[in-house]
């Protein structure tokens, strides 16, 4: 063992491979024969000590591939950790997303305790059904009370989280801790389907209708349009050019109307009414009567000329397409479709819910106007909320329906019932709705700095769950650098794929930059989604890339 | 007012009014042997530029524009042509189709009577039904209260000899069932919304309005397809400059004209355009030119090989 005259005493170190099954379980004897194997004496002299191995172990899965197993431990330390969605969205709202915590001590040493630790932002539950909240830090006295597994729920977006487990004996002097870390992200959006197609019904589109009170212009459609192709949105109008005294209905057929609702997001310009829309302009009842066909809930309505009145001089007949039309054939498909239904027309919402065309018409999110509405109000309503959803206004910071929204701040513009009541505009759905994916507002990617020389997992994080046909690799490349990456996947839940990682190796050092492509990253749809808004600020340019 | 007239321009230069119409096929064919200064005379009144006056905008060099299936060749120029808009020579907002504004019919001065030519079997839409109407529902609404609007409407619409009975209605309507057994819902109070000012300064500022966001559009490089049934397709930058060569060479090809329409749809996502429907003309009347083909050739080298 080394020891000469002058060096007495050795100094050894020790490893513990596997926890003891019980105290004490594992012994160290030092035997000593002071004169060797030729002399008289024997083992005589022997002290020895008692050693416990204790294991102290949290484990969540830290490279998010769906399980809690050896993989996880190595990079369990290391940003981002368990990503967890601070919530769940569904078709409903507000599903809470949890993440399983294994936890072990051994052997349980009596009177010893654990203690379980962790930053705010992040909150401990007995189950996954949330029956009893772990309040941190929480002692377990003695550390046999402990539970193998909790649940991790997500609570402030954006907090990068670290998680421990202290194991101390009945001194309370610590012999063992583990630690981890999780990412809870902000609640990932749906974007709505249907490829990138937005319809604009407007039936009065002329500056020229004889009767001038039909003049309504077009401009909230102007401002729906541009804001959506900012966003790589293609926008379809359905328009009547010649004015609301001729049987041409333009390209405002029945057959389009019914056709509205193959769309993603579309906003209707005319005339409307408590629960209903005034679809179309004629100047014979025959034409009208034609145009609705045999349709329920449409009916024709004559409108005399208004003697003296300059906006009302010649007779015409339009057709009256009522809510519940709109909830027999739009409805389904537009809450399929999670699209974004804005009802740019009078009366088009209601206070108390019920059947008013924004209530009866569907959609994952929908705007109406209380009272009568105008272009210019209109216009300002869709400029202002789709800037923010594109990202245009705000700096792309609301990007999402509920942020966009922002329960009608800042919507407060002139119209006719201002008196009665300053906000016209209403809107309501599922607040988790945005247009086209994004990174991440708060982490969009990791490693977000230099991770070192070492193995390690990264990601890029999506504000919208994606459409996850496309090949990961193909979605997310290295586009330079020498660091090795590999394994590139989607990363979600239950609900769909809010993630891209990959394993990474920078051993060699060598800076890398990754490139997730914006044709290839796009929101969840059937056949194609739109292309990912790199910098949360339309418009769509180029592909997300960083560096590490 | 009766009904609109289309006023279509086109083709090299500013030549051509025609009447109601339908562009891309009467594009090139009508009043070409009209002196020059008289046809622009012809155009300038159909726009009432006289009082409304011309604002031309810069060229723009980018963007796409086509009109019925057809390219216009840039640079685009949008122009606020009297109470019109056009992009080169293309008209995009038809012109009022007159000014001033018509006067309105007046207001009557005695409680308008049941015409004695009406019997029960006079059709609803005879033209002494729609006048009394008009008139009686103009004399009440000058003469009485709102809250009596609807019950004295009523009462006029019952003495009526061709109206069987009335139905009853909403605050804003009443509905009437004819001896002809059809059944009508009248509008006793305008809709709502607030229509647009019409005086020669609102509507200058707001055509001038619509110029800057076409041009606005196109500077952007966004693509705008339009149609002469009122029909328009935009798409922006990104989406052009990716697609177009993909729908040019569907467009430029020899396949049939339904399998143009099928991969259109498949290709744009377009589902809505239809042979006989919705933007027809821009696979039955597409046209190239030189300088689409040009474009076309840049966009393949900037994008690279079709995936």
């Amino acid at each position: 063992m080394g020891f000469t005259d002058e060096e007495r005493t050795k100094t050894f170190y020790l490893e513990g491979i596997k926890a003891g099954s019980t105290y004490a379980d594992q012994q160290i004897k030092v035997e000593f024969d002071p004169d060797g194997d030729e002399g008289a004496a024997g083992w005589d002299v022997e002290d020895a000590v008692r050693i416990t191995v204790v294991s102290v172990d949290a484990d969540i899965d830290s490279d998010n591939d769906g399980t809690v197993d050896d993989t996880d431990d190595p990079i369990e330390n290391k940003t981002p950790g368990c990503i967890i969605p601070k919530n769940l969205e569904g078709d409903g709202e507000g599903e809470d997303c949890l993440e399983s915590l294994s936890l072990s001590v051994a052997p349980t040493l009596p009177e010893s305790t654990a203690i379980l630790s962790g930053d705010s932002g992040i909150r401990v539950w007995t189950t996954i059904a949330k029956t009893t909240e772990v309040t941190l830090p929480h002692t377990y006295d003695p550390a046999s009370t402990m539970p193998s597994t909790l649940y991790v729920d997500g609570e402030t977006a954006g907090t990068s989280a670290d998680l421990q487990i202290t194991y101390k004996d009945k001194n309370d002097l610590e012999i063992g801790s583990d630690s981890l870390k999780a990412l809870v992200t902000e609640t990932p959006s749906w974007a709505p389907a249907k490829q990138n197609i937005a319809y604009v019904w407007s039936s009065l589109h002329t500056n020229a209708n004889s009767n001038i009170g039909n003049n309504l212009g077009w401009g909230d459609g102007d401002a729906f349009e541009d804001q959506l192709t900012d966003q790589d949105w293609d926008v379809i109008w359905f328009n009547d050019t010649t004015g609301d005294t001729d049987t041409d209905f333009g390209s405002c057929t029945l057959a389009n109307y019914k056709k509205m609702k193959d769309c993603g997001a579309l906003t209707v310009i005319c005339h409307g009414e408590t629960e209903a829309c005034i679809a179309v302009y004629a100047d014979t009842e025959p034409a009208a009567t034609s145009w609705r066909g045999t349709e329920s809930d449409m009916t024709t309505e004559y409108w005399p000329a208004i003697p003296a009145d300059p906006y009302w001089t010649d007779d015409i007949y339009v057709v009256k397409v009522d809510s519940a039309w709109h909830a027999s054939n739009w409805a389904g498909t537009l809450n399929t479709n999670k699209a974004i239904a804005m009802w740019s027309i009078c009366y088009s919402a209601a206070d108390s819910g019920g059947s008013s065309l924004k209530e009866a018409a569907g959609g994952r999110w929908r705007s109406g106007y209380r009272w009568p509405t105008t272009e210019t109000e209109a216009e300002q309503t869709n400029n202002r909320f789709l800037g923010r959803l594109n990202g245009s206004v705000d700096s792309g910071n609301r990007r999402t329906a509920g942020e966009a929204w922002e329960d009608g701040n800042g919507y407060t513009y002139a119209h006719s019932y201002a008196h009665v009541d300053p906000l016209n505009v209403r809107m309501d759905g599922n607040d988790w709705t945005t247009l086209n994916a994004a990174p991440d507002k708060n982490h969009p990617h990791f490693p977000d700095d230099n991770p070192s020389k070492r193995y390690g997992w990264g990601c890029v994080i999506f504000d919208t769950y994606m459409r996850d046909a496309t090949s990961a690799a193909t979605a997310l490349v290295k586009k330079s650098g020498g660091c090795s990456t590999y394994d590139h996947r989607w990363v979600g839940n239950t609900y769909g794929k809010f993630a891209i990682g990959f394993d990474y190796d920078t051993t060699d050092g060598t800076a890398t930059t990754m490139q997730a492509k914006r044709q290839d990253c796009t929101n969840y749809d059937a056949l194609w989604g739109r292309p990912l808004d790199e910098d949360r600020e339309a418009p769509i340019e180029d592909d997300h890339e960083w560096s590490f | 007012m009766g009904s609109r007239r289309k006023v279509v321009l086109g083709g090299v230069g500013l030549c051509m009014v025609l009447s109601v119409g339908f562009p891309a096929q009467s594009r090139g064919n009508d009043s070409a042997d009209q002196p020059t200064a008289a046809r622009n005379q012809a155009i300038d009144a159909d726009f009432h530029v006289d009082t409304f006056g011309v604002a031309a905008g810069q060229p723009i060099n980018s963007g796409f524009v086509f009109v019925d299936g057809v390219y216009l060749d840039a640079p685009y120029t949008v122009t606020r042509r009297g109470s019109g808009i056009l992009v080169n020579d293309e008209v995009i907002v038809q012109p009022l189709p007159e000014w001033p504004l018509p006067t309105p019919e007046p207001l009557p001065t005695e409680n308008p009577k049941v015409p004695p030519s009406l019997e029960r079997t006079t059709p609803h839409q005879h033209p002494d039904v729609l006048g009394y109407i008009r008139t009686k529902l103009a004399y009440i609404k000058a003469n009485y209260p709102e809250t009596e609007l609807s019950t004295r409407f009523s009462e006029a619409l019952e003495s009526l000899p061709c109206v069987e009975r009335v139905k009853g209605g909403t605050p804003t309507t009443v509905t009437v069932e004819w001896t002809d057994g059809d059944v009508t819902s009248i509008r006793i109070v305008p809709p709502a919304r607030a229509s647009l000012p019409m005086d020669e300064n609102s509507i200058r500022g707001r055509l001038d309005g619509e110029r800057a966001r076409l041009e606005k559009k196109l500077a952007k490089g966004k693509g705008v397809f339009y149609f002469s049934d009122g029909g328009e397709i935009n798409v922006s930058k990104n989406r052009i400059e990716e697609r177009l060569p993909i729908l040019f060479d569907i467009l430029a090809s020899d396949q049939s004209t339904e399998k143009k329409f099928q991969a259109v749809r498949e290709t744009m996502g377009w589902q809505v355009v239809k042979k006989d429907g919705y933007g027809s003309t821009l696979v039955t009347h597409f046209k190239s030119s030189p300088q689409l083909e040009a474009r076309i050739a840049e966009l393949r080298r900037k994008n690279g090989p079709p995936e």
